[in-house]
């Protein structure tokens, strides 16, 4: 039955007229590496309550793009980069409240996501013509143009380059911030880098899983590799190899069975999440048996 | 008005050079707890000094003020000639306990390598990094576990991998706040001893809890409890240790298997 699913998928790959199911497949496929990348970093540091803050926020700058284009003409805004934008002065607000804040930091942070969402659904309301929040919220493999696809590739490239660079300083920020500040890291400013780069990835796959279920991408795969891990850069490579494998699943299921493709992808990630853990549990316990 | 009375300054051996370490009449309170008040002191390179005094006497305090990670509220510390905070990458620091995520996946060889982290550091470890946080974790008898999980490791043994990570950092000071508060207090005395054996011209200040050890392993000690009083070693009478912990201190002789001379620990 899967084998029949995943060949009628393969062979729509090849028509010329299911252009949209290939830019959905490689946009979710780049994607997957810096979302594997630095969802590890933010599953270890324990702050997915703050990257989903992040990627909630970021409807503001897609409903302020998508009004500019319809009422100014600015084409040039894609409403990626209005997110891009919007997701990063809010991981620059969260991560000061964070850092500076010792009260009702979460309201705080919970205040900055509903902003940004309301602001968001203001401006789509506003915008003329009909547009549907749902696909900005839930992911549409529709709307992935070529357009997504160079952003997605230039911004994962910069996130990537970003990690490769200062991951060092990022590892002992998450580990022991103090530590680290006495060997001269800046740690404050490096995890303000790290909100900022969890910024950046969520924004990639928008048009892929949505707003809400990108988090799910972020941290599930992350989650479900730290079993068991006994470095980060295990953790780090299983994540991405499992983001890959739930992209092309969960895409390849979806298209057969005509379902939407960002609940499929994030519903195939938190069933293996679910049977890792009751695995988990169930060898553990007959360990603590033996 | 200070009740601290005069300050003993160990001024009693000579010293040339600069102190390593200097406070000049260095106040400091949380909020508006005194606990820290008009310490004046010196420590001189290579020296290995010991800060003792009551639980929540200002030890742990007195390193912080060292490393600049509190800033005093009246008087000024200079580390290496500097302030505390530009000097202190010269500077390994071991912490009585780190507020570790146990689900934190991190490999030993890992944690070590942060020793080496400096405010230019860019990419990957180059080859003489791994080399130098290899050899602490060999000199902390920790090579083979190099690649297993941080949070494998028993307390004892996380504590030597932090010992590692401030010795693969090639400092010039070595502060420890009670650097093997989960072994016995043979393996602190050995341990003090192969940390001065490594480098001769190394000033190390470690606080302990254990006045025997103080007595046997180091010549100079820092007496904190909200005053800070320094004395050689063998001026630590029990009158002192009585006023400095402010009951009655009794010392009880231990024979330890593993240790060349007597000693005791302090029971109050």
């Amino acid at each position: 039955m899967g084998g029949i699913i995943m060949g009628e998928f393969f062979k729509a790959l090849w028509d010329p007229d299911l252009a949209f199911l290939r830019y959905a497949l490689f946009l979710g496929l780049i994607g997957s590496i810096p979302l594997g990348a630095v969802g590890t970093f933010v599953v270890a540091r324990r702050i997915s309550y703050l990257a989903a803050a992040i990627a909630h926020s970021a409807l503001g700058g897609i409903g302020v793009a998508l009004y500019c284009r319809a009422v100014f003409g600015w084409e040039w805004l894609h409403p990626l980069l209005g997110a891009l934008l919007v997701a990063l002065i809010a991981a620059g607000l969260i991560g000061w409240v964070s850092l500076r804040s010792r009260q009702r930091e979460d309201a705080l942070i919970g205040s900055i996501w509903v902003t940004g969402m309301a602001v968001g659904l203001l401006f789509i309301a506003r915008t003329p013509g009909y547009v549907d929040p749902m696909a900005y919220f839930f992911g549409d493999i529709l709307l992935v143009t070529t357009a997504d696809l160079w952003i997605a590739g230039g911004v994962g490239t910069l996130v990537l380059g970003i990690l490769a660079i200062w991951h060092r300083q990022i590892i002992a920020v998450c580990f022991d911030a103090e530590y680290a500040s006495l060997r001269g890291v800046r740690a404050d400013w490096v995890y303000v880098l790290l909100l900022m780069l969890t910024a950046l990835t969520v924004v990639i796959m928008v048009s892929f899983v949505g707003i809400v279920l990108v988090i799910a991408l972020l941290t599930l795969p992350p989650a479900i590799a730290a079993i068991g891990a006994r470095s980060l850069w295990r953790m780090l490579f299983v994540a991405i190899v499992l983001n890959i494998a739930f992209v092309f699943v969960g895409l390849g299921l979806s298209f057969s069975l005509d379902l939407p493709s960002g609940p499929s992808v994030i519903l195939i990630a938190a069933m293996t999440y679910l049977l890792a853990n009751g695995f988990l549990r169930l060898f553990s316990g007959r360990n603590a048996c033996k | 008005m200070s009740d601290c009375g005069a300050h003993m300054n160990c001024d009693c051996e000579s010293h040339s050079g600069e102190p390593v370490i200097c406070f000049e009449g260095v106040s400091f309170s949380y909020s508006r707890s005194l606990v820290v008040e008009d310490a004046d002191f010196d420590i001189y390179k290579g020296e290995s000094v010991c800060v003792v005094g009551p639980n929540g006497g200002g030890k742990s305090t007195l390193l912080k003020l060292m490393l600049g990670l509190l800033q005093p509220d009246k008087g000024r510390v200079h580390l290496l000639g500097d302030t505390p905070k530009r000097s202190r990458s010269r500077v390994g620091y071991v912490p009585q306990q780190i507020d570790f995520d146990p689900l934190f996946p991190v490999s030993v060889l890992d944690v070590v390598l942060m020793g080496r982290l400096t405010r230019s550091t860019f990419g990957f470890a180059n080859g003489r990094d791994r080399s130098r946080a290899l050899d602490a974790l060999e000199q902390m008898g920790l090579a083979d576990r190099a690649h297993d999980s941080f949070a494998a490791l028993s307390g004892g043994q996380r504590q030597a991998v932090l010992i590692a990570r401030a010795l693969a950092a090639e400092v010039d000071v070595l502060l420890l706040d009670e650097p093997t508060a989960h072994v016995d207090v043979a393996a602190e005395e050995r341990l003090l001893k192969s940390l001065k054996a490594l480098k001769e011209d190394l000033t190390l200040v470690t606080v302990s809890h254990d006045l025997a050890f103080v007595s046997r392993s180091v010549p100079k000690v820092v007496c904190v409890n909200r005053c800070v009083h320094v004395h050689p070693t063998t001026e630590l009478t029990d009158d002192r240790i009585r006023q400095l912990y402010g009951f009655e201190v009794r010392m009880v002789q231990h024979d330890h298997e593993h240790l060349d001379s007597h000693g005791g620990h302090h029971h109050g």
